[in-house]
């Protein structure tokens, strides 16, 4: 497998400001991703602690990613129009733009866990399905974790692990579906809450597809193409029709 | 033969260098040029789409010049010159001693990197290679090439006023052009163009890459240029020269985007050195 890891990275331009100007764009897209993490973990960590000043902080600190992306996208913008990159540069340059925006999303769904944080309120009988979604919260970590890593390493390896293991999130969540449906099903009252914990199960499951698509562009930054294959899939909640309460 | 250079070798050709036959106007195949002992082109072998534009990119020194000239056989005028293998236009080999050399230069054609319009009217520059090769027998058939060769070009809207003036009184765009529609005017089939917009201003160049585009579905062309900018706009296939090896030909959008041999990845991502 050692022969798929890409050194291109090594060599440099002639030019070594464009070496400069990609590392710049390179290490934006880290520092996006870092603050995305940031802004992941803290949602959670604001739903298993029920702390809504933190879950506060996450929300009005979506503004600084969103600004991030955007000088991101300029930053692409200025060195295609100043370098007319081709190839691996190119690539290198399409998927810094996809990226970016991809992780935008991820921090977008952990502001939106932090909303309902603040909408839940101290649920105490619901525990045991918080704790199912934080399982399904620390595995899209573990993936959005090592696909940045995967980007920062351009170590494709890396990347198809993550591509290959989002079916795991998809399982867990519809286990969380049917576990919620239980609740729902037992107490009509507990409906509105139950909802807000299916959206932020909801916005992980998305986050491993995100995860799983920037994996698909981390290939393709590398390669030139897509992973082969189809990418395997967990049960789609569409899937469940009768669900055993 | 294979050749390391460093980490990377050269050998067989990378990419797609061969096209179906139904396609193809010019084989190339074992193509080697000799001067004197300096060995400039090793074993080449390509084939060059009829109706298209493919491109030869490479550093300078590399041959890609040396090899186009071979299809018009330019390099006869050099002394210590020595060609070998076969380059067949449709299937002939143009290398053949029975081959006339004047004619097969009116069938390919070929415009320079600077424009060199002989010291003649602008309508003689064009009318010249018809008259020697005996294309018109009236005044009127002259005219009418002449018009029809300036209107391909796209100059003649420019210049129909004044055709009794010197060609040399164009700007270096229109000059170009004028060499185009001079070579245009002996009706050859293919079309070789050296650099043919390095002495040109960003206008020009767009003015005759627009002439290209239009050019290629009547003729078979073939540009070298060192802008690779300007290879993946105008041509369908590129070939990368290097030290006299044919490193890779594929389609433009592959080589541009997702080339297979390390060397022509750093050549066109500006890592070469």
């Amino acid at each position: 497998m050692e022969e798929h890891k890409n050194n291109q990275s090594l060599k440099r331009h002639i030019v070594k400001v464009f070496d400069e100007e990609l590392q710049t764009l390179r290490e934006n897209i880290l520092q996006l991703g870092f603050l995305a993490k940031e802004q992941l973990a803290n949602a959670l960590s604001s739903l298993i602690t029920k702390n809504h000043e933190q879950a506060g902080k996450v929300v009005s600190a979506d503004s600084n990613i969103n600004k991030l992306d955007r000088k991101i996208q300029t930053m692409a913008l200025t060195i295609m129009a100043r370098r007319q990159p081709t190839a691996v540069d190119l690539r290198s340059i399409i998927v810094a733009l996809k990226i970016s925006s991809k992780i935008e999303r991820i921090a977008d769904y952990a502001a939106n866990i932090a909303q309902r944080v603040m909408l839940i309120g101290n649920v105490p009988h619901l525990d045991p399905a918080i704790r199912s979604i934080m399982r399904i919260g620390n595995m899209t970590m573990d993936l959005f974790n090592n696909v940045l890593d995967s980007y920062n390493e351009r170590d494709i390896d890396k990347a198809i692990k993550v591509w290959s293991s989002d079916a795991e999130v998809d399982d867990m969540y519809v286990s969380l579906l049917r576990e919620l449906l239980t609740y729902m099903m037992e107490d009509p009252r507990q409906i509105t809450v139950c909802t807000h914990l299916l959206f932020i199960g909801r916005n992980l499951e998305r986050i491993g597809d995100h995860a799983t698509s920037i994996a698909e562009n981390v290939h393709f930054m590398i390669k030139g193409c897509p992973p082969s294959g189809e990418r395997p899939k967990g049960v789609h909640w569409g899937e469940i029709n009768n669900i055993d309460v | 033969m294979v050749i390391n250079l460093g980490t990377v070798e050269i050998g067989q050709t990378a990419g797609r260098p061969f096209l179906d036959k139904s396609k193809v106007k010019i084989e190339n195949r074992n193509v080697n040029v000799y001067y004197g002992e300096k060995h400039a082109i090793k074993n080449v072998s390509l084939d060059i789409g009829s109706n298209e534009v493919t491109a030869f990119i490479g550093p300078s020194g590399c041959g890609k010049s040396t090899f186009l000239r071979c299809i018009n056989r330019m390099n006869d005028t050099i002394l210590t010159c020595r060609v070998t293998g076969d380059i067949k236009i449709e299937g002939k080999n143009i290398y053949n001693k029975s081959e006339d050399v004047v004619l097969l230069r009116a069938r390919v054609g070929m415009v320079f990197q600077k424009p060199n319009p002989y010291p003649k009217s602008i309508y003689n520059n064009v009318a010249y290679g018809p008259k020697i090769h005996g294309l018109a027998c009236t005044k009127a058939e002259l005219d009418e090439i002449v018009e029809t060769s300036l209107a391909k070009a796209g100059l003649f809207e420019e210049v129909k006023d004044r055709l009794s003036q010197p060609g040399t009184s164009l700007s270096g765009g229109q000059q170009q052009r004028l060499c185009i529609a001079r070579a245009i005017a002996v009706q050859p089939e293919i079309i070789l163009m050296d650099e043919p917009c390095s002495a040109l201003d960003p206008i020009a160049t767009a003015r005759i890459e627009e002439l290209i585009d239009e050019l290629c579905s009547n003729y078979t062309i073939i540009i070298v240029t060192h802008s690779m900018q300007q290879a993946a706009r105008v041509s369908q296939r590129t070939a990368f020269f290097h030290l006299g090896y044919l490193v890779e030909c594929d389609k433009t959008d592959k080589i541009f985007t997702k080339p297979e041999h390390e060397l022509t990845e750093d050549y066109i991502t500006g890592r070469y050195g």
